[in-house]
């Protein structure tokens, strides 16, 4: 047997605008291999029909990274089906819902810290099972903007992302000896559905926010492929902040 | 059994300078002016520096307690250390020294920037700060201060302004390398970091309604800072309540860079 030159990527989170600019990006890449999942079959769907003809081989499953074993599934069907795993994409959230902090339930603090927090707990607990034995990996969070800067209206979002951020950090320390790299990247706001309802004027307000204007997740894939790749071998522990310049000024 | 904590007989007052002899640089104007009178009516000794004569000794005559008026440039190493001499001959010490001289001239971008001006602004700003840090390092004792005044352009710059920003970023790692070099020898080094209040630098952003605007909108206490609102933060600097803070960063800027 020769050492497998295949790389595999899994990304959770995979639905949704930037789960599917990274999951596109990522299986476009030479001789790689995805597993692709998502809480929502739809969503995960919609990801698997935009990924690029020439690509290798994809796997998908649905997971809610809220739940530990789920996310131990993905990990362990990466290594039944494409026999390693080198890459963890974990870049499923919520966002809270809108509202100052007195206004807000501990239900909503629940609901962000499980999928923001615990999902990326649980995507560095299963990927280092599998990293560790081959004394490699990457693994990339992603957390926000709004994890470095406060965002009114936003605080269990804000916060959850300021702990992705921290998470990393340690994640990066306490795994280093392994050969494994945990990195984050923070992205601004970018286009996405959730900005389908907004009228002009909204969108002209956030764009002129953004030095750059506003981006799109196609702005974003190019700090994953980096982090994912061996450009990034000596970069561990960082923040990577992809925000057309948001936070500059 | 955990160690009963020994409880002292009393807390040093985060804002006594009571007898401290002080520099205060840049101090004719804007933030230096205040700081002077904030340092000079909680009864510090001070030695006023900056380049106008008529404008120090103006000062000093204000001033309640005791000021020597000491005319120079900061961005001249002889001059800091002269500075540093004639505190020690009048008080037999140093125990603070606040380089708070700056300048921001409006330069636009890059290829507006005439090369001179860059120069000028680093040199002042960040040259001038690391002069007058050097100076006191020789003649202060344990339990010595030096005091930057940085700004938060220094993590948020501004269009038109690197120059002014990097210089006060740079500022901030001045403070950290020389709070490392410094600390054997008992001296904290820190930064206070403004963010947009009256002053003569800000006056053309005061005066323009949109700028004004723009920056009350990015500042979370949506207001202008006064001068008197910073003078706590370098009092407490300055005073025995921080002796275990050094290296640090600490910004008093109405939340200007929480967003």
């Amino acid at each position: 047997m020769t050492t497998d030159p295949r790389r595999v990527v899994a990304v959770l989170g995979a639905g949704g605008a930037l789960g599917s600019a990274i999951s596109a990006r990522l299986a476009g890449e030479p001789a790689t291999d995805v597993v692709l999942s998502d809480v929502s079959e739809g969503a995960l769907a919609a990801t698997v029909d935009a990924l690029p003809d020439d690509r290798g081989d994809v796997v998908t499953a649905a997971c809610d990274v809220s739940d530990e074993a789920q996310v131990q599934a993905v990990v362990d069907l990466a290594v039944e089906r494409l026999g390693r795993l080198d890459v963890v994409v974990s870049n499923a959230g919520v966002l809270s819902p809108n509202g100052r902090i007195h206004n807000l339930t501990d239900g909503d603090w629940q609901r962000a810290f499980d999928v923001n927090v615990m999902g990326s707990v649980h995507a560095i607990k299963a990927a280092v099972g599998a990293m560790r034995p081959q004394g490699s990996g990457s693994i990339i969070l992603t957390a926000s903007i709004s994890g470095l800067t406060a965002w009114s209206h936003a605080a269990p979002y804000c916060a959850t992302k300021a702990a992705v951020i921290q998470l990393a950090k340690v994640a990066a320390v306490e795994y280093a000896r392994d050969g494994i790299r945990v990195n984050c990247v923070c992205p601004g706001t970018f286009r996405s559905a959730i900005h389908d309802e907004l009228p002009e004027e909204a969108l002209a307000a956030i764009d002129a926010r953004h030095p750059l204007g506003l981006g799109t997740a196609q702005d974003l894939v190019g700090a994953y492929s980096y982090l994912a790749g061996e450009g990034s071998r000596w970069t561990t522990g960082s923040a990577l902040v992809v925000d057309g310049g948001y936070a500059a000024p | 059994m955990t160690r009963p904590i020994e409880i002292p007989d009393s807390f040093p007052d985060p804002g006594d300078v009571r007898g401290k002899r002080v520099v205060i640089t840049g101090a004719s104007r804007g933030l230096g002016a205040v700081l002077s009178h904030a340092f000079s009516e909680a009864g510090a000794c001070l030695a006023l520096v900056a380049r106008s004569e008529k404008d120090l000794k103006d000062l000093a005559d204000e001033l309640p307690g005791h000021a020597l008026a000491l005319s120079g440039d900061v961005t001249d190493e002889d001059f800091n250390e002269a500075v540093a001499d004639a505190v020690v001959d009048e008080w037999g010490g140093l125990d603070v020294w606040i380089a708070n001289a700056g300048i921001s001239p409006m330069v636009g971008g890059p290829r507006e920037t005439d090369p001179a001006r860059w120069r000028q602004v680093l040199d002042v700003n960040l040259t001038g700060a690391f002069l007058g840090a050097r100076a006191a390092a020789r003649v202060m004792g344990h339990g010595g201060r030096i005091v930057f005044t940085g700004s938060v352009l220094g993590e948020r710059p501004r269009k038109g302004l690197a120059a002014y920003s990097a210089s006060k970023a740079g500022l901030t790692a001045l403070a950290k390398g020389l709070a490392l070099d410094l600390a054997p020898a008992g001296i904290t080094v820190n930064v206070v970091a403004p963010g947009w209040f009256d002053s003569p630098l800000a006056d053309a952003w005061m005066r323009t309604p949109e700028l004004s605007g723009e920056i009350i909108g990015h500042t979370a206490l949506r207001r202008w800072g006064a001068p008197s609102d910073l003078t706590g933060a370098y009092r407490f600097l300055a005073s025995d309540a921080s002796a275990f803070v050094t290296g640090t960063v600490i910004s008093v800027d109405g939340g200007y860079l929480l967003t």
